[in-house]
This record gives structure tokens, sequence and C-alpha cells, in this order.
């Protein structure tokens, strides 16, 4: 069967894999990224877990088509400039262009969240969906929108950050400089800032506060964009479980009321855990191809 | 030279017209308003028997229909007990061989801005009108957003001011709630060309608040806004609108995001039904 390349770039690790027509992972291999490496240093790192991963597949007759990455923000379309916030040793990097010469394949990128996006909408808990938003609540806030089955790239190539919707007006001060973004208020790194504590040792009410006002969020995207299905991964969410979920669904009751038509929102955990982003990354490069099924 | 059958129902002011490609009324009308649905049908049904004599007399062929519906009409048929876009849709089409294409009115008035107005060539923007609703679309990616019923771009209910104002959808503190003509006439006891600086401003803020969360949400950065409120309300509104997205649009990618006014000339509302059609020709025709 057909793979591809799958690559994820994270803030502590770097993970390639294969993945097939059906997303299915093989061969996955990950390395802990050294945070006190150069720019080049860390794309050595990067290039030899790659060159592993496609040596082993090419001795085993398996010859990847192309390779797809997810990628920390920001960067630009394709990543063809990437300068992740937790890896400052890369500003600015030529990402795309430095795998296809290391590979000669052909390289499609994009952001992490929305790769998740595409990943939890292949296979995932928003699979045979066409309208949906898939976001990941961990140290930051950001999401990835599917709508009329297409999914949304935006002018730069950005589409679907909830993290800077303001559900807080007067609220806490962003890292982006903005006042109440969701992000500086519901994110891990917000949690720890407000409680003093990390989201791990968080209260019911930090939790419930945390649901509600990623409910209040995800109402405003509902609600302008039409759709009723949020798919929502990381850390701080699956790690805060149920108490989580239920308070950001009764906030959206409340707040998606409209009735010509109705909508009926639900938000739900993400469906494909740890492989998310390894999946998701597989289907950038499916979907450059044509590939990825509907 | 093809034309498009326009028709704008406003509610209040209901307009029929003929279009060309290039967004040129060629002919407009107003129907007789109605207080119910059924009297609104037969002013429409009226019109539409003597369309055919019209189209002949800006010597064009009559190639879609395009129609585009205010809240205040749904509202003419109770809260959502019966669809009045498929009614009006199937109306026109019973009355027209060309195919007949319908939406809300600010989806249309979107479409319009991006056809012939300030959004024109602009492939990402939203755009939202304040009135007595507030309504609005979202192009993205160089297309109109549809979403789950074809209604996406409901600018209207983005949450401004959490446990503020009950909105008419039932929520608290949309964007709606706060800034509608209704809204602003009952919050400030004046009516809306008597505002007060101060209010001007603080419906600017909000306005911005919107227009910023949309912008960073979606990678855009135009934004266009037009209705009463904004005429009325002019640049003291822009104003104070475009401060608070300097001051909350603060990422790479949404930073210098700008909100404008509409600029499509009236009959606007027949530019925008007419950009319904055109558009329907093209994706689904």
């Amino acid at each position: 069967m057909d793979t591809v390349l799958s690559v994820d770039i994270g803030a502590t690790k770097f993970a390639a894999a294969l993945v097939d027509e059906t997303g299915a992972i093989s061969r996955r291999r990950l390395v802990a990224v050294d945070h006190a490496a150069d720019g080049e240093g860390l794309w050595g790192q990067l290039a030899d877990l790659v060159d592993d991963v496609r040596g082993e597949a090419i001795e085993a007759g398996d010859h990847p088509l192309a390779v797809g990455i997810g990628a920390a923000g920001p960067s630009t379309a394709n990543l063809e400039r990437v300068s992740p916030l937790n890896l400052p040793a890369w500003r600015e990097f030529p990402l795309q262009e430095r795998m296809s010469e290391l590979t000669g394949l052909p390289v499609a990128g994009d952001g992490d969240t929305k790769a998740i996006a595409l990943g939890e909408g292949w296979l995932g808990a928003a699979r045979g969906h066409s309208n949906y938003l898939a976001m990941v609540v961990s140290t930051g806030i950001g999401g990835g929108i599917v709508l009329d089955g297409k999914l949304l790239d935006g002018a730069s190539g950005n589409a679907g950050h909830i993290g800077h919707v303001i559900v807080v007006p007067d609220g806490r001060e962003c890292s982006c400089g903005a006042v109440g973004c969701l992000e500086a208020e519901a994110s891990g790194w917000a949690i720890a800032e407000i409680t003093g504590q990390p989201p791990v040792e968080a209260n019911q009410a930090v939790i419930e506060r945390t649901g509600r006002l990623v409910g209040r969020g995800v109402a405003s995207v509902m609600n302008l964009l039409e759709m009723d299905l949020a798919v929502v991964a990381g850390s701080v969410a699956l790690g805060f479980g149920q108490a989580f979920f239920e308070a950001a669904q009764a906030e959206l009751e409340q707040s998606c009321r409209l009735v010509s038509p109705a909508l009926h929102p639900a938000i739900i955990p993400a469906g494909l855990g740890d492989e998310a982003p390894l999946v998701g990354a597989g289907a950038v490069a499916w979907r450059a191809l044509g590939r990825l099924a509907d | 030279m093809d034309v498009a059958l326009a028709i704008e129902l406003g509610g209040v002011q209901n307009s029929v017209g003929l279009v060309d490609r290039d967004g040129k009324v060629l002919d407009s009308g107003l129907l007789e308003g109605s207080e119910t649905l059924d009297g609104l049908w037969e002013q429409l049904e009226a019109y539409l028997e003597r369309v055919d004599a019209r189209v002949t007399r800006v010597g064009g062929a009559l190639a879609a229909c395009g129609v585009s519906v205010a809240p205040a009409v749904e509202q003419l048929a109770g809260r959502a007990s019966r669809d009045v876009l498929v009614e009006a849709g199937l109306i026109v089409g019973e009355a027209s061989t060309a195919p007949v294409f319908v939406d809300t009115v600010g989806r249309a008035f979107a479409l319009a801005e991006g056809w012939t107005g300030a959004a024109r060539g602009v492939g990402h923007f939203a755009a939202m009108s304040i009135d007595d609703s507030v309504a609005g679309g979202v192009v993205l990616d160089g297309r109109l957003l549809d979403g789950n019923f074809s209604h996406a771009g409901r600018v209207g209910h983005v949450i401004v001011e959490p446990d503020g104002r009950r909105c008419p959808c039932g929520s608290r503190g949309c964007l709606e709630a706060e800034v509608s003509v209704s809204a602003i006439e009952s919050s400030t006891g004046r009516p809306l060309t008597e505002p007060s600086y101060d209010h001007m401003r603080h419906v600017g803020r909000l306005v911005g608040r919107a227009a910023a969360s949309i912008s960073n949400l979606l990678d855009l950065k135009l934004i266009v806004c037009g209705g009463r409120v904004a005429r009325e309300y002019a640049s003291t509104m822009f104003l104070a609108a475009q401060a608070e997205l300097d001051a909350a649009c603060r990422l790479a990618f949404s930073r210098g995001a700008v909100i404008v006014s509409a600029k499509v000339p009236q009959p606007a509302g027949l530019v925008g039904a007419a950009a319904v059609a055109w558009r329907g020709l093209q994706e689904k025709g």
C-alpha cells in the first residue's frame, strides 16, 4: 500500500513515521529536542530522524510518495518559514525547502493544529463531518476549522486560531499583547499564572471556569460559522476530563441559541489521542496529493 | 445580455430589479409592504407576472434569479415556524424558468461588497450590516463560507459582552444584543438619530471587539461594516472600532486589520440579491 512520510515538529520532541492511505502508522520514531542546539543542530536532529524512518522503509521496499509535516506555529504558508514559539533556535527557518532537499520528495506542511483538524476529520472524533472545529487546549490554545468540507486556510494559512477570540473583555493580558483572549484565560500557561500551580493541580472551580470559557469561545465560533461540533485535544482539556467537558457543553448550550435553523452544539474529546499529530501530518500529505478520502 | 432578477425582501422595504453581470442595476422598483407573510407573497407574485416584459424592455435575457431575505421577514412568519427562504425560492421558481437562488441579506451584503464594493478583489474578509439585526457573511479562501445550513457568517452572534444584554436568539451579550438599532434605542432611551458621542464610541468598541475576534480566528484583515447604525454613527464609530481592532489584533497575521465602511451605492440590496444569483449560477448552476 502507498505511504507518506509523516513528521511532527513539537515543542519538546520531533516524531516521524509512515502513514498509509487508511491512516495506519508504522515505523514511528521519536527524538527529544535538544534545546541547547542551534538552528542547524536542530535540523541535524530532524534530518537524522527522517533519514532513519525513510531508510528503513526503503530497505523494506516501501517508497513514501511525499512528506507531510505538522509544525507548531507561527509559520508561513506550507511551512516555508517556521518560527515555533518554543524552539527559539528556529526563526524563519526554511523547513519546507530543507525537507525537500533532504528527501527529494514533494513536501506539504501546515500548522500542527490544522493538521490535527484534518486527522480528526479523517479518522477521529469528527469523522464524517464536513463542518467542525478541532482545538488543542494545552500550554497554549490553537485550532483548525473544516467548513463546507474544506480545511480553512485564511490569508496566511493561520485560520482556526481560536486562542485569540476574546472571551473576557477587560480580562488578563495575553502573550499576544491583547486583553482577554481565550489563551490568556484558559490555557495551561494562564491557569498556572492565575492559580500559581500547574494545571494538573487545578481544583474543581478552576476546571469548571476553564470549561465555561472554552465553551464561550467555541460558542462564538459556532454561531459565526454555523457549525455544531468541536473536538478538543490537548493535555489540559483531556487532563481535566469530564468536569471540563460538562462545563463547556453547558456554556455552549446557553450561548448557541439560534433556532432558524437550529444548531445542536457538542464539544467532545478528540479521538486520536497521542497519534493525532502524526496522523494529522500524514493527512496534510495525502490532502496535498489529492488522495485524502472524504 | 444576461441579466439577473434581483429581489431583496427586507420586510419593511422590499425591492425588485434587474442587474447585469457587472453589477449595474438596469431596472428597480419597490413592492408594497405588508403586515403578513402571505400578503408579501401576493405582492411578489404580482410583480413576477410583469418580469418578462421588464426584461424585454432592458434588452436582456433572464439568466438567474437571486433573492435575499432579511430576518424581519422571517419574523413575519413567526419564530422558526416556517422556512421563509425555502418558500421565497418556491414562489420565484414557479414564475421563472431561470434557476433561483436564495440567501440571507447579510450574506448577500458580503457578496455585494466583495463584488463591487469595499472588499472588491479581496479573498479573505468579513462583512457586517448593523440594522434591526446584525447580519453578515464571511469570505475566506475566495469563497463565501456556508456552514451547516448555508447561513454562516452570523457576525451578530459573536459574544462581545458576557453577562450582557439578552439577545433575541436567547443567549446573552451577542453583538446584536448590544448594537442593533433596537438594542441601542432601548438601552439609551433615545432614537438612533440622537446618539451621544460616548455611546457612539461604546458601540464602536463592541463592533471592533467582534471584528477582532473574527480577524484573529480566521486570519483575515478586512472587515466591511454597513447598515443604518454604521451610517448614523459614521466616523465616530469607525474610529473607536479601529482603535479596538488595533489593540486586539496583535498576532503576526492579524496585526494591521482594518474596518471600513461599506461602499456599494444604493440600491445596494439589489446588487446583493443579484450577487446571490450570479454566485449560485457559478457554484451550482
